[in-house]
C-alpha cells in the first residue's frame, strides 16, 4: 500500500518529505511502478496535444471595444490610487474646518427668519435706558451708590477729610465703567441734603474723578 | 519564470492605475492560455475567441478590484470559467445534444496499441470529450495548466476534495484508453 497517493505524486501535490516516502515505496513495489507508469503515459498523451495559437488577435485596451465609460475611469481612478485619494480627501477636510475656523460663520434662526454671519460677533448693541444712557454693566445699584454717599455724607463731621477722599475712592473705583450718568443720577439724589454737605461733596468728587479713573469723563455736576 | 512573475505583477499594479498599455501586454502574455483554456471546454473556436475577448475586458473593467495581485492567473481563469459557465447555459440544449453518448463502440479505437502523433492527438480529443464537462474542465487546469488543486478549486468554486475526485475518476477512465496507445513502441 503507498504511503501517498501515487496521483498526488504525479501532480507534484506532495510535501518533500511525502515525496521522499513514495519514492522509497515505489523501489519496493513493482506494481505501484505499474501503476505510476501508466499514469504518466496519460499524462503525456494529454500534453501531446499542444495549444493552438489564438487565430486572430484579442482586442487590446486601447481598442474601441475597451473604452471604458467616464464614470468607470473615474471610479478606477478612485479605487486605483485609494492612499492619494485618502491624502486628497484629508487635506480637503483640513482646508474646509481651516476656512470654517478663519471665517467662524454664525447661523442665527430666530423668528424673522436666518442669518448667517461671517466673522467674530460684535456684542449686542442696546440702546441703554435713559436713566443709565452711555454706560455699561453697572456694578454698583443706584441705590448701593445713594447709601454710600449718604454714609460719606454722615461721617463728614466725624471722620478725617483722608477718611472721606479714601471712601469716595472707594466709591469711584468701584463703580469702575460706571456711567457718569448714573452717578449723577445718585448725586442728584442727594440735593436734599445739607447744601453745606452737598457743596463739600460736590468739590471731592470733582477732584477724585479726575485723579482715580483716567477712563472717567468728569462728572459734569450741575449746580 | 520569476522574472516574469515579477514582470507581470508590475503589469498588474500599473493596469490597476489605469496604464492602458501595461494591460494590452498582460493580454498579449495570457491570450493564448486563456484561449486554449476555452477552446478545450467549447470545442468551437469561434465561441472560444469570443469568450477570450469577453474575459479580456472584464479583466479589464474589474482590475481594480483585484485585492491580491499574485492571485492574478486564479483571477483571470475564474472570469474565463464563469464566461464558459455563461455560454453553458444560454446553449444547454444545443450542448445536450452534442454530448456523444458513451458506449463501447464509442471508446477510443486506437487503445492498445501505439499510435502516431497525430492519431493520439485524435486519440486525447476523443477521450476527453468522454468525459462531463467538469471532469474535462479539472483535468485541463491541472494537466494543460499546471495549476494546484486549491487554485484549481478557487477557479471552479468547490472543494478542493471535489477537484481531487473529479480528477481522479478523469485519470482512471483517460488511462485506460491512453496509456497504451501512449506507450512507445517496442
Amino acid at each position: 500500500m503507498a504511503p501517498h497517493d501515487l496521483r498526488d505524486y504525479l501532480f507534484d501535490e506532495l510535501k518533500p518529505e511525502q515525496r521522499a516516502e513514495v519514492e522509497t515505496y515505489l523501489e519496493t513495489s513493482p506494481e505501484a511502478r505499474e501503476e505510476l507508469d501508466g499514469l504518466r503515459l496519460t499524462q503525456k498523451a494529454l500534453l501531446s496535444v499542444p495549444d493552438q495559437e489564438v487565430p486572430r488577435r484579442i482586442a487590446f485596451v486601447s481598442d474601441k471595444v475597451f473604452e471604458p465609460s467616464w464614470a468607470m475611469r473615474l471610479w478606477r481612478e478612485l479605487l486605483a490610487g485609494a492612499p492619494r485619494a485618502g491624502f486628497s480627501m484629508a487635506a480637503v477636510i483640513v482646508a474646509f474646518f481651516g476656512g470654517l475656523w478663519l471665517v467662524q460663520p454664525t447661523l442665527t434662526v430666530d423668528s424673522d427668519g436666518w442669518q448667517l454671519a461671517f466673522g467674530r460677533p460684535e456684542p449686542a448693541v442696546v440702546e441703554p435706558s435713559p436713566e443709565i444712557r452711555g454706560g455699561d454693566e453697572p456694578s454698583l445699584t443706584e441705590e448701593q451708590v445713594r447709601a454710600v454717599v449718604a454714609e460719606v455724607v454722615d461721617r463728614y463731621g466725624t471722620e478725617s477729610e483722608a477718611r472721606l477722599r479714601e471712601d469716595m475712592a472707594t466709591l469711584v473705583s468701584k463703580q469702575g465703567s460706571e456711567s457718569d450718568a448714573r452717578l449723577r443720577a445718585a448725586v442728584n439724589g442727594l440735593r436734599g441734603e445739607t447744601e453745606q454737605a452737598w457743596r463739600l461733596l460736590k468739590t471731592d468728587i470733582q477732584s477724585i474723578t479726575y485723579t482715580t479713573s483716567a477712563e472717567m469723563r468728569p462728572v459734569g455736576l450741575p449746580r | 519564470m520569476i522574472f516574469r512573475e515579477v514582470e507581470d505583477r508590475d503589469l498588474i499594479l500599473r493596469s490597476r492605475r489605469g496604464d492602458v498599455e501595461a494591460f494590452n501586454v498582460l493580454v498579449s502574455r495570457w491570450e493564448k492560455r486563456v484561449y486554449n483554456y476555452l477552446l478545450r471546454q467549447l470545442k468551437g473556436r469561434e465561441d472560444a475567441l469570443d469568450l477570450t475577448q469577453e474575459t479580456f475586458l472584464k479583466a479589464y473593467q474589474s482590475i481594480g478590484r483585484l485585492q491580491e495581485v499574485d492571485r492574478f492567473p486564479q483571477w483571470l481563469f475564474r472570469i474565463a470559467h464563469n464566461e464558459a459557465i455563461s455560454l453553458f447555459r444560454r446553449n444547454k440544449r444545443l450542448v445536450d445534444d452534442e454530448v456523444p453518448e458513451v458506449s463501447e463502440g464509442s471508446s477510443i479505437s486506437v487503445a492498445g496499441s501505439a499510435v502516431y502523433p497525430a492519431e493520439l492527438s485524435l486519440a486525447v480529443e476523443r477521450a476527453l470529450d468522454l468525459l462531463t464537462p467538469e471532469q474535462r474542465e479539472t483535468v485541463v487546469l491541472k494537466v494543460y495548466h499546471g495549476f494546484k488543486f486549491d487554485e484549481v478549486a478557487e477557479i471552479v468554486s468547490c472543494p478542493v476534495s471535489t477537484v481531487k475526485s473529479r480528477l481522479y475518476s478523469a485519470f482512471e477512465a483517460l488511462k485506460g484508453t491512453l496509456a497504451p496507445a501512449a506507450k512507445p513502441s517496442a
